[in-house]
């Protein structure tokens, strides 16, 4: 009797601890709770669905001065990369054509993860839950040596959309939020607040972190953390249904997570489990010193078949 | 006096020959000829000074339905691509994260003449009269290993403005232009008129050749000549001040040149005399067939820096 009721006793902590470790660590959801995607089972464009004719002419109606911002850093071989990723441009000073108008011709190799580099627009191969992408579908299903067969990033075509600059930063008064500050769904609806603006359905939403300031100052400190987004934020944020979401750091999401038990959950809440596009590396130093808090965006992400991303250089304009 | 009177019969002969080879060459103008741009000494913008908000608005007021129709090919290892350069794309299944949200993560090294492939933005580093390039930079002051220190393509930034199509296939009533077709000044006067469209300072003027027809169908077709402007229709078409001149072919231009005697003149022309934009390889079927001829262009150059060109993804909206 007394055995059992230790053991009943220990039963009952063991699950005591799992609820209570429920409650702190996110988990993604489970295939069933995620699949299909709303935008139907055989979709592969998620969010860039809401790309067409009206978010185009939605844009058009801000422009109103013809005054471009642009939103992407130059690149180059000194620009913050991670791990084994590089940026290397070898040129290439190839030839005198032996023609009497002495026609020479100059080019450069290349040799970069191109769509992970730079101010940078993410596709949906990039990131998985365990073996699977967004809509469920299976990672060995559609994985060949030279891309992906599905999901590529050459099916997303240019995005154009009204943007939206939430600038959190100067909601607290700050050049730079700190190192590994996790924005809040108060913070979002708060800086919106005091820019008396709503969001919309099919915006291109950029949070200005005031990271960007380290960039190719501090490039260590760059990727080393960032402030941005948390769970609740990015969950908040995923039932505004936007085109995309964007931050002047490299994950758009805080990192490290302050919940030493997951991995950059917003990039799964995000690409996978939603099939929201995110735009990371973002130049916002122009867009925020001219407050301008809505635009119209525009993004052109490289056809790069079955690739799972694009360096870019989008454009703010009004 | 009978041997002076031959030399003098031969001098004079000599210079006839050398007359009526100049009639027949195109020469490059020399560097005096030719320097200081018309947009000053010290310019690396060249027509990308049209590049401005009037010109933005210009494009915006046509925008009517925001149709957006594409004018990039998809960048992959299958298409058509000159000797030496490459697109070669390894995808990297990197790792599966130790953390509890089982998070997978997928990328490509893409190894790549990356400003030189696919639909593709010529800047003014890439070509030269002998030593000298646009405004007279000259070639070895301004190379290093890893880029140019003037005329990079990342000066360029986005570029918006009206375009026109200059539909010389449809004017003459073929799919596609014979194999060295060379456009003359006339056939497009006669193009635009039957548009009836006349071309404005900073418009982005695109040719339709219909050789375009032939990308990822019969690639070494496509590659080993081409129907195009030649010498007379470029030396007009920079007269009318264009942001940029493009056409569904590799070199915009004629190939070979009727004149076996030089080599891709109108790349001098435009890129290294003028100072004017060039983007090859356009993909034209949909806005020919829509007959679209007068639209926004909207293209976003990469920010490569210190580079020749940009692969890119411009389109036409209306």
């Amino acid at each position: 009797m007394r055995y059992i009721m230790i053991v009943v006793a220990l039963a009952a902590t063991l699950g005591s601890t799992a609820l209570v470790a429920d409650a702190q660590s996110w988990r993604p959801p489970t295939d069933g709770q995620r699949c299909p995607s709303k935008w139907g089972p055989n979709d592969e464009r998620g969010s860039g669905n809401h790309m067409k004719p009206e978010s185009v002419l939605r844009a058009t109606q801000l422009i109103k001065t013809g005054e471009v911002i642009e939103l992407g850093y130059v690149l180059s071989g000194s620009i913050p990369v991670f791990g084994t990723r590089r940026f290397d441009v070898h040129t290439k000073r190839t030839f005198m054509n032996q023609f009497s108008n002495r026609r020479g011709s100059n080019e450069e190799l290349v040799v970069s993860e191109i769509g992970q580099v730079g101010t940078q627009l993410d596709g949906f191969v990039h990131q998985t839950i365990e073996d699977k992408i967004y809509n469920c579908a299976k990672l060995d299903d559609i994985s060949t040596r030279t891309g992906f067969t599905k999901f590529g990033i050459d099916k997303v075509g240019m995005l154009m959309t009204r943007g939206v600059l939430i600038d959190v930063a100067g909601l607290k008064g700050v050049d730079m939020l700190p190192d590994t500050y996790e924005i809040t769904v108060e913070d979002l609806e708060r800086a919106l607040q005091r820019q008396n603006m709503k969001l919309q359905p099919g915006d291109a939403v950029i949070i200005h972190t005031g990271w960007g300031k380290l960039w190719m100052k501090d490039n260590a400190r760059y990727v080393k953390s960032c402030p941005g987004i948390g769970v609740k934020a990015a969950e908040w944020l995923a039932k505004q249904d936007p085109m995309l979401i964007g931050s002047d750091n490299w994950p758009v999401e805080v990192a490290p997570n302050p919940d030493p038990q997951i991995s950059l959950p917003v990039h799964q809440i995000l690409l996978v489990v939603n099939g929201i596009h995110i735009l990371e590396n973002l130049k916002l130093d122009d867009l925020v010193a001219k407050r301008v808090n809505e635009f119209a965006f525009v993004m052109q992400p490289l056809k790069i078949q079955g690739g799972s991303g694009s360096s870019v250089a989008p454009v703010a304009i009004r | 006096m009978q041997c002076m009177m031959i030399g003098a019969a031969l001098a004079i002969t000599l210079a006839f020959a050398s007359t009526l080879a100049d009639a027949q060459t195109w020469r490059p103008p020399t560097d005096e000829q030719r320097c200081p741009s018309k947009w000053g000494a010290g310019d690396q913008r060249g027509s990308g000074n049209h590049a401005k908000p009037e010109n933005v608005l210009r494009a915006a007021r046509l925008i009517r339905t925001g149709e957006v129709i594409e004018l990039g090919q998809v960048l992959s290892a299958d298409m058509p691509i000159s000797s030496t350069r490459q697109f070669n794309m390894h995808v990297k299944r990197t790792f599966m994260n130790p953390q509890s949200n089982r998070r997978g993560s997928n990328e490509e090294l893409v190894t790549s003449e990356i400003g030189q492939v696919g639909t593709q933005f010529d800047g003014f580093a890439h070509q030269t009269i002998g030593n000298s390039l646009y405004n007279c930079f000259k070639q070895d002051d301004i190379t290093t290993r890893t880029g140019f220190t003037r005329l990079g393509i990342e000066n360029v930034g986005a570029l918006v403005t009206r375009g026109v199509l200059i539909d010389v296939a449809g004017l003459k009533g073929v799919e596609m232009l014979p194999d060295t077709y060379e456009i003359t000044a006339t056939d497009l006067q006669r193009a635009l008129q039957r548009q009836s469209l006349s071309l404005q300072p900073g418009d982005a003027v695109i040719i339709h050749t219909g050789w375009g027809k032939l990308w990822g169908k019969d690639n070494a077709r496509y590659m080993k000549s081409c129907p195009g402007i030649g010498v007379g229709a470029a030396e007009w078409l920079a007269r009318q001040d264009p942001m940029l001149v493009g056409a569904d072919n590799v070199p915009v231009e004629v190939s070979p040149n009727p004149d076996p005697q030089i080599s891709a003149p109108v790349h001098q022309i435009f890129l290294v005399v003028n100072g004017i934009h060039i983007l090859e390889n356009l993909k034209l079927d949909e806005l020919a067939a829509k007959r679209v001829n007068e639209f926004a262009f909207v293209m976003q150059p990469l920010k490569l820096k210190g580079a020749t060109g940009s692969t890119v993804a411009p389109i036409a909206v209306r």
